[in-house]
């Protein structure tokens, strides 16, 4: 502990160092406060509480009510300290570091004072800890054994315990409400994170409860963050009910794909079985939260499985084959397609490993015909330009920002741990933020500047409030949605922006543009050189066709040549397997070792947690595997080797968890091209909660997210409604 | 007799070896016919040794590791993140190795979980103090690694004046 804490302490003053550094630059920085902690002295910004400044020497303070990434609240009387010439014990989470400061974190007077608070917590909480899905990661359990009494002066027979009905909050959490011990973290994430103001307490004392008085759905796309943060069992995982101990579990630490933000996840696995996911805290990405579809959509993984490899037979049906059969076919197929009417297609959730296999493997057949299923304008530069399609400033750029554009976006649903990363910059600081798509909720206030981008237009030229806002915005920031940059207009969407962005910028170093993919694998594909968008596809009748997980529907039978043969590779049958001859069961993003870039061209790594089902096999080695019959056979047998050419292509790629910059804004201005005048509409799809939970060929298999999105239907058509105990509810 | 002869001989603490007095090859049969001989006197002399330096890049040569677990695995060196669901940082203090996961599958026997992996429980059982020791060891047992630094934590100041800031937007009411 000691020398963990000496760590921490050289950690901070470092820290301090810098501090000090930057202090020389910036005039008027705020006089360091000195504080002895267990007679350790500090030196810490004012401002600070005790809690904290206990971090920085390594004295972690029990603590129940207190949450990094929430409000003070300081009701729970866990984080007890003694204060020199303080009679009383002081709350340390909420008291202020004051000069001179002596603080005693372990004297006897603090266990003492410890122990009563953990008697009076243990007294109105039962002893179910055996049936609790909280057993065994249980701050109240780990903290009754280190700072609680052996024994309690409760008498059950003459007092009673406190018990408390439980709520119905929809289908994703299980409350067991008896288990409170008030601490509020959860009210506060729902007012403050989620922006669900319906959760509150009612009551006083023993009294008191926490819910939403009229039973409701917990209406967010972050709900299940409440699990993580209740640091008791009244908050549980319903899918995950009675499943497993943590003890017994193995954890993997892998990405999220369910967005394009690249939310880092922990895969929770046992006996190759996937059992659930938690955030895993990433301060530049997702902070600690994580999106109720990343949460929870995993259920989709077991079910409607392509678990072995089929071919079309001569009647039309498809069959289950051979692996050997089915790559032979695939071979033999595109050995004799003429290399221009050969043509990839990958959907969203591909990682970069597959997509460079594949593009190496067209490449070889003298084809470029490689795109992606997801559209980007081509004109104005498009995908040429790194900085025309990721999020160039970063996400964590958006707490510094004062001024903030989002154009025919909804984040809250398009990548949710960004949005909750705007909501928190709302909240504790001043900046402005306009809007042009819908006017929807968005978790924080804003100007509603207009539904097409006739608004941009208003804005390059000057007009209105919100324009004045921008133009004196130290750091201003435009989030702009792909979809808004899909279909007609929408390169000259993403011209007028540039041309706004390089008018606001202030900084070298900000390109103030940013955009916001909706899809895990598209920066990825962009960076590798990927076509945007089908269309090219359209052109010429195309006689072999090969889908990567791509199931969005964009392609049908009849774009293509009657006689066309496709295959489909991918781990979920939908409407790209319905196309195809031969199908190739590939693994889900559990399963496979693959590198996605996020929006913000972060390249990121994820690692299986368990094997694919069945025949399934790693997507990249079946592309190899096809690159070996058909007789042009991909110089990698192995991930290392793959990753080297990956290097080769893109040295970031490889450059794990480092934001890579890009540059050539100035050359994109040069290639703007805003076209036409025409108005482009710029409403995104998602406007409203219940079209959060089914996006992808993942959620929109899970039935869990089925039941969810029920729920949030019935909770917008109903609000006042007790809602329904679903399917999913009644098994858990 | 002689068990118990033999025993005796070793609880008055000398070991001893029975020479028969009789005939040669012999083995003496009672306590009164055998002749004391000193442990010392049959040991040989040991050799002092000689000590000879050998890398851990020899090691492994002759350790019998089978080839698959050693140059094709990677691991990985971290940090585990904190757990979401706990309070307590205590457990991303250390180093940990990791090596890529491999297939396991339910045993029919019992319906336990196998693999063929014996390696697959480091990460549970070793800590290190530093990223450097985790870096030799991986390079003691010849696996490939890659080291992922930690996200560094975070402690920004927070006030619980906040709540009742009067103009600012963190204002909170009754709840």
């Amino acid at each position: 502990m000691h020398r963990v804490g000496g760590q921490v302490a050289r950690a901070a003053a470092r820290a301090t160092q810098q501090q000090r550094t930057m202090a020389a630059a910036a005039p008027a920085a705020p006089k360091k406060v000195e504080v002895f902690i267990d007679g350790k002295k500090l030196l810490c910004d004012p401002g600070m509480t005790i809690l904290q400044a206990c971090l920085l020497v390594g004295v972690e303070i029990p603590r129940f009510c207190y949450h990094d990434r929430l409000s003070i609240a300081g009701n729970c009387r866990m984080c007890l300290v003694e204060v020199e010439k303080s009679i009383k014990p002081v709350a340390s989470c909420a008291m202020p570091v004051m000069n001179g400061m002596k603080v005693k974190t372990d004297s006897d007077f603090v266990k003492k004072a410890r122990e009563g608070v953990m008697e009076f917590l243990l007294t109105n909480h039962p002893l179910d800890c055996p049936i609790c899905d909280q057993g065994g990661e249980c701050d109240l359990q780990d903290q009754a054994m280190t700072h609680g009494s052996d024994r309690g002066r409760l008498q059950s027979r003459y007092d009673g315990k406190r018990a408390v009905e439980d709520k119905n909050i929809g289908p994703l959490v299980k409350t067991v409400m008896t288990r409170c011990i008030q601490c509020t973290r959860c009210v506060r994430f729902a007012n403050e994170v989620a922006d669900f103001p319906d959760f509150g307490t009612t009551g006083r004392g023993s009294d008191m409860q926490i819910g939403t008085y009229v039973e409701k759905f917990f209406a967010s796309e972050l709900s299940g963050n409440i699990i993580d943060i209740c640091p008791v069992g009244a908050l549980t995982n319903k899918q995950y009910a009675f499943t497993a101990r943590p003890w017994e579990t193995r954890k993997t630490e892998s990405v999220d794909v369910m967005d394009a933000a690249g939310s880092n996840i922990v895969l929770t696995h046992r006996t190759g079985e996937l059992l659930r996911v938690i955030p895993k805290i990433n301060d530049d990405i997702n902070e600690e939260w994580i999106g109720d579809q990343s949460r929870f959509a995993i259920d989709a993984l077991k079910v409607q499985r392509l678990l072995t490899p089929f071919v079309r037979g001569a009647d039309g049906q498809l069959k289950p084959a051979s692996w050997e059969e089915a790559l032979f076919t695939v071979a033999a197929k595109m050995r004799e397609t003429p290399a221009e009417l050969k043509a990839a297609v990958v959907g969203g959730l591909t990682d970069v490993e597959t997509m460079v296999a594949l593009k190496d493997l067209f490449n070889r057949f003298n084809s470029e015909n490689v795109m992606t299923e997801e559209e980007y304008p081509e004109t104005s530069g498009g995908a040429d330009l790194r900085s025309n399609y990721t999020f160039n400033d970063t996400i964590s750029a958006v707490e510094s920002s004062d001024a903030l554009l989002l154009v025919g976006t909804n984040p809250r649903f398009e990548a949710p741990t960004i949005n909750a990363r705007i909501r928190k910059t709302f909240l504790y600081s001043d900046i402005q933020i306009g809007v042009i798509g819908a006017q929807t909720n968005l978790t924080y206030e804003y100007d509603y500047l207009g539904s097409t981008s006739k608004a941009i237009d208003d804005l390059l030229a000057g007009k209105g409030d919100f324009a004045k806002t921008l133009s004196n915005a130290k750091n201003p920031m435009i989030i702009v949605g792909a979809e808004a940059l899909q279909g007609e207009g929408g390169a000259a969407v993403l011209a007028k922006l540039q041309q706004l962005s390089t008018k606001l910028s202030k900084d070298k170093n900000s390109k103030v543009l940013n955009v916001l993919q909706r899809w895990a694998g598209m920066t990825g594909a962009l960076d590798i050189g990927y076509k945007a968008g089908t269309a090219s596809l359209r052109k010429k009748p195309i006689k072999f066709l090969y889908l990567v997980g791509a199931d969005e529907g964009k392609i049908s039978r009849s774009n293509l040549d009657p006689q066309a043969f496709v295959v489909y590779q991918g781990h979920h049958g939908e409407k790209g397997a319905e196309l195809a001859d031969v199908i190739l069961p590939g693994a889900a993003y559990t399963e496979k070792e693959g590198t996605y870039v996020n929006t913000e061209g972060r390249s990121q790594r994820g690692y299986p947690a368990v094997s694919p089902p069945g025949e399934a096999r790693t997507d990249w080695k079946i592309v190899r595997a096809v690159s070996e019959v058909a007789g042009k056979t991909l110089p990698y047998n192995e991930i290392k080797e793959l990753r080297a050419r990956m290097s080769e292509i893109a040295p970031h790629l490889v450059r794990y968890r480092d934001f890579e910059p890009s540059s050539f804004s100035k050359q994109a201005l040069e290639l703007a091209q805003t076209g036409s005048s025409s108005e482009k509409e710029l409403v995104p799809k998602q406007r409203d909660l219940p079209d959060y939970y089914q996006t992808n060929v993942i959620s929109r298999n899970s039935q869990l997210m089925a039941a969810t999105k029920r729920a949030a239907l019935d909770a917008r058509e109903n609000p006042y409604m007790e809602p329904a105990v679903t399917q999913a509810a009644a098994r858990a | 007799m002689l068990r118990t002869s033999i025993l005796r001989a070793i609880q008055a603490g000398k070991c001893v070896r029975m020479a028969s007095s009789g005939g040669k090859d012999l083995p003496a049969t009672r306590y009164h016919e055998a002749k004391r001989v000193e442990v010392d006197e049959i040991l040989e002399k040991t050799p002092e040794k000689t000590p000879v330096k050998v890398s851990a890049d020899e090691t492994m040569d002759i350790s019998g590791v089978p080839l698959e677990h050693i140059e094709t695995r990677t691991a990985r060196i971290f940090k585990p993140a904190k757990e979401a669901t706990q309070t307590p940082w205590g457990n991303t203090l250390a180093w940990r190795i990791e090596l890529d996961n491999r297939q396991r599958w339910e045993n029919p026997l019992m319906g336990w979980s196998s693999t063929g992996d014996p390696l697959s429980n480091i990460s549970m059982n070793m800590k290190f103090a530093s990223k450097e020791d985790a870096v030799a060891f991986c390079e003691k047992n010849r696996w490939d690694y890659d080291i992922e630094e930690p996200n560094a934590r975070q402690i920004k100041p927070k006030n619980y004046g906040q709540n009742y800031s009067w103009n600012k937007r963190s204002r909170i009411g009754t709840k």
